[in-house]
């Protein structure tokens, strides 16, 4: 398990990130994890197959929206493990992720505060293709231990 | 102005409930390159601040429940995708709850940008474990739009 993260430990600016390769072998192994997705996304092939993508004018087959969140949550817990608490998480996307693009995770902490005594974080996140693109951005709100 | 069934917004659904299954929590981490022992190492676990087996937060996203929301029927574009998502979390999910979920479509509005118009359907979503205490919330947003075939 990661060392644990204090409040103290974090600065303004400070950045964190990760890597992800999106695999179309990682989408089918979500898709076929979870079914929460909605059977005329599964069915019209968006996520599996170019065919399916190219009838909602996509060049390639793309992540499910909630994949792509899981994926920057991933990285907001990782932060704050063991000890530290997910408030909240916001998030929207500017555009699709597609398979195999290589994703870099970020995460960059924009604001800290002590609230009732608790260690509070605010991160800007975001997810970034290899064209340069930040197909996914948003905030989390994380709580922190106090030394 | 968009037409759609606005009868169903602010209609309340009981969506059923899932158990929060170590299989469950076991593909979900797996896909998302996920190996927080915290979620997965019970021995660990047992030594950390929960003393069990937690999930990871937005283990709910990967659960269809048996009863959906009630269709708004938009009558704009051909195409659907998520916008957007904000969850809050209130209270740790275990390994072995039951989590209820409870929600209902809270907006349909209009927008128009640069990429032209689209229409969001908003909803909101509240789950409960099996002591009902508020562990989440979750508001999502799917855009309706126009797109053309390649």
């Amino acid at each position: 398990m990661s060392n644990q993260l204090f409040f103290a430990d974090v600065e303004l600016g400070q950045e964190f990130s990760d890597n992800y390769i999106a695999s179309s072998e990682k989408v089918q192994q979500f898709l076929d994890a979870n079914r929460t997705l909605e059977r005329t996304e599964i069915e019209d092939g968006r996520f599996t197959s170019k065919e399916g993508a190219s009838t909602l004018g996509l060049e390639k087959p793309i992540l499910p929206g909630v994949m792509s969140m899981s994926i920057i949550t991933k990285l907001v817990t990782d932060i704050i493990a063991p000890n530290g608490k997910l408030h909240k998480f916001d998030a929207s996307f500017r555009r699709p992720v597609f398979h195999n693009d290589t994703l870099k995770l970020s995460a960059l902490v924009v604001d800290t505060i002590i609230e009732d005594g608790k260690g509070i974080i605010k991160l800007d996140v975001a997810l970034e293709n290899d064209r340069g693109e930040k197909p996914l951005q948003g905030t989390a709100v994380v709580e922190l231990p106090v030394k | 102005m968009i037409d759609y069934k606005k009868e169903v917004v602010g209609q309340k659904i009981e969506f059923g409930s899932f158990d929060v299954s170590k299989d469950l929590v076991k593909s979900y981490c797996s896909s998302v390159n996920e190996d927080n022992p915290l979620y997965l190492d019970e021995s660990v676990a047992k030594q950390s601040v929960y003393g069990k087996l937690i999930a990871p937060p937005l283990i709910f996203v990967s659960v269809q429940f048996e009863v959906e929301l009630p269709d708004p029927e938009v009558d704009f574009g051909n195409a659907r995708f998520l916008a957007g998502q904000k969850v809050e979390s209130f209270h740790p999910i275990f390994v072995g709850d039951t989590i209820k979920a409870v929600g209902a479509i809270t907006d349909v509005y209009e927008k128009t940008g640069r990429t032209g118009t689209m229409v969001f359907v908003v909803n909101q979503t509240e789950y409960f474990n099996q002591d009902n205490v508020l562990v989440a919330t979750r508001q999502a947003s799917m855009v309706h739009r126009e797109v053309e075939s390649e």
